[in-house]
């Protein structure tokens, strides 16, 4: 496990492109892409206002900065660094911006979600969306890129609409039997639409691509509904996490759930094989020691008690958007393993068996977990909880590894690159990356700090 | 008699009196006290005897009071006082005899009426303690009466007291699922209205939206523009197409096309994979169904009553499995008819398999129950019997071999160690080994030579025998007839000592007795 320099990063703004070559921050108003493997600063783009969203295309040829307080887009090329591009939303405001995957259109959603504009690199044309939803995921495309569903309110109801990407046309447009329409989200085989209702009603809809609804779902009444939803990859699964902490999975085939997984403050299942960790963070005198405290110290923890408590937070009352529910649900590249996390025990990650449905693993680190992110190869599982210290769980155990660097690198967030090789990781102010060996074994991987080239 | 009362003394009545005070100062129980009076009457008291007695007699009245006895006397029975009256006139004379007599009587009757008072006393005494007693245990049980009553009505108090607060509880209960039920009609209520006023509140911010679309477009901000060094090409590489209205439509239809395509494949998709679990499954229930019979199959060649149905329908089954199979092999499709076949044979044979495990793990507790040996069977208590029995053998097996062990251990090292014990003993063993040869040597020697007189014997014997022969074959010859020639045989039977001679002597009067017939009756008397 090698660490690299520390660079400079502002506002978490730090995306590997898809082709995995490339690796772009922001600095302030500055762009800055690197190659991955050398770290070498390849282009340098100065953008009129502080960058507040950037994003890749798919092709990796051109990266957009958004500057949402001046309603300003502006596009890089790679390959020709002198091509500039500005799209100027003046008075209308932006909110919102995002490529369509064919990666010639910018779809950029004005203030108070009063259209949606389609902006095309290639013509001069310009395509308008009225009544976008302003929700948490109004937009979303298919995995092959084909399709745009686009959540719509009209008339206090929602609606639908599924465009094709390739010439913008609309395919469907259906009306939803949501009070409120939280957001959408496709299958991964793109042909089932998941739709979900506001937390005050629990409902998720499936839509077929052709419009169709296949079925509706409701767990429970009244108490606070869905909190999350993520499909398996395979598109076997859906599961949705909602407010009463638990996690439902529903098959694809009935549509109909096949278990809910609870998430109990005191995991008692000494019978099955619950591995339970406990991070005991030791103090350690020395300065900072980039070798990896081998969970192995925690097998004290992987004791023989029948139960483990693990430590919850106390929802404040009376107030909206409580932390409690499920509000973290991802599934393994592999469809193996679900790693979840409940608002209301903010300490643990909770991993668990998909071909058995139950639970395999408890994590349970020393302070909230920030993020967790499954690499994109493998069912590895890597977590930051905002301290010095990345951890990764894979099936064969688990590590810790303290971030180098002089000062105290607070690990915000992390992203993998996409042939798990690499991973980025985010702190306030910089960033680094953390290069993984391909076959990782706990215990004998040592960092080396200031490892660079 | 009225005059008695009156003749009594006032000694008397004061005597009376002092009874009285006495038998009330000592305050005991009736019988007690009807006892002291008895025995103060019944004691005569020296004191106040004669004026007792003398109150009743005195010098004046002796006729009078003689008569008075008398009568009363002869009331009760007794004999009269005075004698027999000679005439009317004269005075009755006084009977001395019979007053004596009737004295005596008295007596007599009076010690009786003692004894019977006391024993009537004693019984009295006993009665009285009983009586004690049984006012006691009534007092005790009477007792134990009201306490169990307190109890008894502590313990319906007690229940009623959960009772009430049982329905108070229920009472409870209800109200609060009432509360409950009104609660949830409230929050439906406010849904509802919340939903109105969102609604409402939602209108009209779609007004305002409204409005503030059309100013931003009316407005038609020259800033609201794209600034493009030069526009990309498409990502496909293609030129982009004009829009017009046929171009639109088939595009629309394209569109659609392609949806439906790729819904299509996945649903194929889909449908493979389910048709091949399917087909999985449906293997492993073949797989399961055969081995079930299979199963089944062997145990019922045995008879039994009820399974004669059951191997009917499981032979029956196999057949027509057999014939399934193929057909299914050649189709392979999941129609119903096919479904359902399997399905129902598959039950049928599971539900045969669990009755035989259950006749099974009866058999099994009945030999628990009942310990009944059969031959096959022998119950668990004989097994472990056996096997503990087993194992001490072997036990004892074990030991006894190490002992020997040990024992041949120590004499080999006992051997090793001590050398001249050894040497002593294997002189000991040559010495005894050429003592046998010597005596070997002896014996063979001797044996030889018995031989030789043996064999010398023997040569002599049928020597003599055969001129002994002869001499007496001519004799006969010469003289007698054939009678003689057993007498001679038998004669001879003394001087042969084997039968070799014999054959000898056989062969010798054969060829004489060629000229005569001779009846031979050999007796083989034994040497």
């Amino acid at each position: 496990m090698n660490f690299s320099e520390v660079f400079k990063l502002s506002s978490l703004l730090c995306k590997f492109s898809p082709d995995g070559k490339y690796l772009a921050s922001c600095v302030q108003y500055r762009l800055v892409i690197r190659d991955v493997n050398t770290l070498q600063i390849l282009q340098l783009y100065t953008c009129l206002d502080q960058i507040q969203h950037i994003e890749w295309s798919a092709d990796s040829l051109f990266i957009l900065c958004a500057m949402y307080k001046r309603g300003l887009v502006q596009v890089w090329s790679l390959e020709q660094p002198e091509w500039h591009c500005r799209i100027d939303e003046g008075s209308a405001g932006l909110v919102a911006s995002c490529w369509s995957p064919d990666g010639r259109h910018i779809l950029n959603t004005t203030e108070f979600h009063l259209r949606i504009t389609v902006w095309s690199l290639c013509t001069k044309s310009v395509s308008y969306i009225k009544y976008p939803k302003a929700c948490q995921q109004g937009i979303a495309f298919t995995r092959d890129g084909r399709y745009m569903a686009l959540a719509e309110r009209r008339d206090c109801k929602d609606h639908v609409s599924i465009f094709v990407c390739s010439d913008w046309q609309l395919l469907r447009h259906f009306d939803t039997e949501t009070q409120d329409l939280a957001g959408i989200e496709w299958a991964p085989n793109g042909c089932v639409l998941a739709v979900w209702d506001t937390c005050l009603e629990y409902k998720v809809l499936l839509y077929s691509l052709d419009g169709r609804l296949l079925s509706a779902y409701c767990a429970y009444e009244w108490s606070l509904g869905v909190k999350a939803v993520a499909w398996s990859p395979s598109s076997q699964f859906l599961a949705v996490g909602s407010y009463d902490g638990k996690v439902r999975i529903l098959n694809h085939v009935t549509w109909k759930m096949i278990t809910e997984f609870g998430h109990p403050a005191t995991v008692n299942n000494p019978k099955t094989v619950v591995y339970k960790e406990a991070e005991k963070n030791p103090q350690l005198a020395l300065g900072r020691l980039a070798f990896p405290a081998p969970r192995a110290a925690a097998s004290p923890a992987s004791n023989t008690e029948s139960k483990f408590s693990l430590q919850t937070l106390k929802p404040i009352a009376d107030r909206a958007n409580p932390k409690i529910g499920v509000g973290a649900l991802a599934f393994s590249p592999d469809n193996y393993f679900l790693a979840t996390r409940s608002d209301s025990v903010p300490n643990a990650v909770w991993i668990w068996d998909i071909q058995k449905l139950r639970l395999f693993v408890v994590l349970e680190q020393l302070s909230p977990v920030r993020s967790f992110q499954w690499d994109p190869q493998q069912p590895r599982l890597a977590i930051c909880t905002g301290g010095s210290k990345v951890y990764l769980w894979s099936p064969a155990g688990c590590l810790s590894v303290q971030v180098p660097g002089e000062g105290d690198f607070q690990v915000l967030s992390l992203c993998w690159h996409f042939s798990g090789d690499s991973m980025a990781l985010l702190s306030k102010d910089h960033f680094c990356l953390c290069f993984l060996e391909t076959e990782e074994r706990v215990g004998t991987a040592f960092g080396r700090p200031g490892d660079h080239t | 008699m009225g005059e008695w009362m009156t003749v009594t003394d006032p000694d008397l009545s004061s005597e009376s009196k002092n009874i009285c005070q006495y038998t009330s100062e000592t305050k005991m129980s009736p019988s007690s006290l009807y006892s002291q009076q008895v025995l103060c009457s019944s004691i005569p008291l020296s004191k106040n005897v004669h004026s007792f007695f003398s109150a009743f007699c005195t010098e004046e009245n002796i006729e009078q009071s003689i008569s008075y006895l008398d009568q009363e006397l002869t009331t009760f029975g007794f004999p009269s006082l005075y004698e027999e009256s000679k005439g009317k006139d004269t005075k009755r004379e006084l009977n001395i005899v019979a007053v004596l007599n009737c004295m005596n009587e008295l007596l007599v009757l009076q010690r009786k009426n003692l004894l019977a008072q006391e024993n009537v006393e004693t019984q009295n005494l006993k009665l009285g303690s009983d009586m004690d007693h049984l006012q006691n245990c009534y007092a005790k049980l009477k007792e134990q009466l009201e306490t169990s009553r307190r109890e008894m009505i502590g313990l319906q108090e007690r229940d009623r007291q959960l009772q009430c607060k049982n329905r108070n509880l229920h009472q409870l209960l209800k109200n609060e699922k009432d509360e409950v039920q009104k609660l949830q009609n409230i929050i439906a209520s406010r849904a509802t209205q919340y939903n109105h006023d969102m609604k409402r509140k939602e209108r009209e911010y779609n007004k305002l939206k409204e409005r503030l679309h059309q100013l931003v477009m009316n407005k038609k901000d020259k800033k609201i523009a794209m600034e493009v060094l030069n526009y990309v090409g498409r990502a496909d590489g293609k030129r982009g197409s004009w829009r017009t209205g046929k171009t639109e439509a088939s595009f629309f239809l394209r569109n659609e096309d392609e949806m439906y395509k790729i819904l299509l494949n996945d649903y194929e998709y889909r449908q493979k994979q389910i048709l091949m679990e399917n087909a999985e499954l449906k293997k492993v229930l073949q797989q399961m169904k055969k081995e079930m019979i299979s199963l089944l199959s062997p145990q019922k060649q045995k008879p039994r009553e009820r399974a004669d149905d059951s191997t009917g329908t499981v032979l029956s089954d196999a057949e027509e499995d057999a014939g399934e199979l193929s057909r299914e092999s050649l189709w392979d499709l999941s129609c119903e008819t096919v479904r359902e076949q399997l399905t129902n044979s598959i039950r049928k044979q599971w539900r045969i398999l669990k009755s035989h495990v259950e006749k099974l793990d009866n058999q099994v507790s009945k030999v628990h129950l009942e310990g009944f040996n059969d031959e096959d069977v022998i119950s668990r208590q004989d097994h472990e019997q056996e096997t503990e029995k087993l194992e001490l053998e072997i036990q004892q097996c074990k030991e006894m071999i190490k002992t020997q062990q040990q024992l041949l251990q120590q004499q080999l090292a006992t051997a090793c160690d001590d050398d001249t014990t050894s040497l002593l003993r294997d002189c000991y063993l040559l010495e005894e080994k050429e003592r046998l040869k010597e005596e070997w040597s002896l014996f063979k020697e001797q044996k030889k030579n018995f031989e030789k007189e043996r064999r010398s014997f023997t040569d002599a014997a049928i020597r003599l025998g055969l001129e002994v022969l002869i001499g007496t074959v001519l004799q006969y010859t010469r003289g007698h007839g054939r009678r003689s020639l057993t007498v001679c045989l038998t004669d001879l039977q003394f001087a042969h000592p084997n039968l070799l001679s014999l054959f000898l002597l056989l062969l010798l009067l054969r060829t004489f007795a060629r000229h005569v017939p001779v009846h031979l009756n050999i007796v083989p008397s034994m040497y």
